[in-house]
């Protein structure tokens, strides 16, 4: 794995903010059963370099378009070599978006038990409340994004979810 | 008849007001029985399209348990449908007065405000044309809530439903929370330079 790459995974910001009675640096539990839910001990993430997070755009795009239905969407991203000296297993995989291209961008942290999914959480926490490695993408930027992709063909409205192409398809009628 | 939103925000002030006086026994968890006498008295405001049925509480508690069972089950992702979008459409559309009654006393009194806020994240989602009178005003008290999810989750509804109602509560509101204060006045920037 290349050291100079970041991990993202999509979130809900409002659950990783400190929370009385807990204190200012401990995670809420209900962040972790919520944001980092695993299936078969494995965590998806989509990867993007850190050097030019304009590449988060490409990430935004592969999540968005595989949504049912166009929300505002939060992203974190936490860095990949730092989670893989933690101790961290991650294995690429393809990931479920319907924007061919961007398929290879995905890798699963798989074996995770408990302390490593912990690790995982303080890595999403730090990135967040530390860091500033986490961005909001209002309805409208997720809309404008799907838009841009259809009309450079790069995602074809057919393979969206049918709301959602019905939702973007209403979008590029009114430009 | 419908009820007229002075009336309603009349209701929802008393209940708010009225609320610290409820034993425990009347919480969320109460009876239908309960419910029925609490509605009652907190209610004196007349609800005419509820006259000549049951109660508002006794209406909507199967239903309300149901969604609330739905949610507690299988958390609300932003960009997944739930099913618990569908449960509260027909619920609102069917029994709309019973509706803002219960939430609003989950609002006020629900002690899970992850699930408050996926409710009101499951209100956002109703098509705009199809939100009840109270629906703005409900997610104005949303967004004085002390919990941010809770307002976090009122933002997006109002986002959602892009009403020139809900952009209006959204100019009223000063978040203290910095980045969340930061995406509203941002929503408001994409409004107004729609025009």
């Amino acid at each position: 794995m290349r050291s100079d790459v970041y991990l993202v995974r999509k979130v809900a910001r409002a659950k990783w903010e400190p929370r009385a009675p807990l204190a200012e640096a401990e995670i809420g539990a209900d962040a972790v059963t919520a944001d980092l839910r695993t299936a078969d001990n494995a965590l998806s993430f989509w990867t993007c370099a850190a050097v030019d997070l304009g590449e988060l755009d490409e990430v935004v795009l592969a999540i968005a378009a595989a949504s049912d239905r166009p929300d505002k969407l939060d992203l974190v991203w936490i860095d990949q070599e730092s989670v893989e000296r933690d101790g961290v297993a991650l294995r690429a995989s393809e990931g479920r978006t319907p924007v061919h291209g961007l398929r290879h961008r995905h890798v699963d942290a798989v074996g995770l038990d408990l302390t490593r999914l912990g690790t995982l959480a303080r890595h999403v926490a730090e990135a967040i409340r530390g860091k500033g490695q986490w961005r909001r993408l209002s309805k409208n930027e997720v809309m404008k994004a799907l838009k841009k992709a259809v009309k450079s063909n790069r995602l074809a409205l057919p393979d969206l979810a049918a709301a959602l192409g019905r939702e973007v398809q209403r979008g590029l009628a009114q430009e | 008849m419908r009820v007229f939103g002075a009336e309603l925000a009349e209701a929802i002030r008393r209940l708010r007001e009225s609320l610290p006086k409820l034993s425990r026994a009347e919480g969320l968890s109460q009876t239908a029985e309960a419910s029925t006498a609490s509605c009652t008295r907190l209610f004196p405001v007349k609800v005419p399209s509820l006259e000549g049925r049951s109660t508002p509480a006794m209406v909507a508690q199967p239903e309300a348990d149901r969604l609330l069972e739905v949610l507690s089950g299988d958390p609300l992702e932003d960009g997944v449908s739930h099913p618990a979008d569908g449960i509260l459409q027909d619920l609102i559309l069917e029994k709309a007065d019973a509706v803002a009654i219960w939430m609003g006393a989950l609002l006020r009194r629900g002690r899970d405000a992850s699930l408050v806020a996926a409710m009101i994240k499951c209100l956002g989602r109703l098509d705009p044309c199809k939100v009840p009178e109270w629906g703005v005003p409900y997610l104005e008290e949303a967004l004085r809530r002390a919990d941010i999810e809770v307002r976090d989750a009122a933002v997006q509804a109002l986002e959602l439903w892009a009403t020139p109602a809900s952009f209006a509560t959204l100019r009223r509101h000063r978040d203290p929370v910095p980045w969340l204060q930061e995406y509203v006045q941002r929503l408001l920037r994409e409004v107004d330079d729609r025009g």
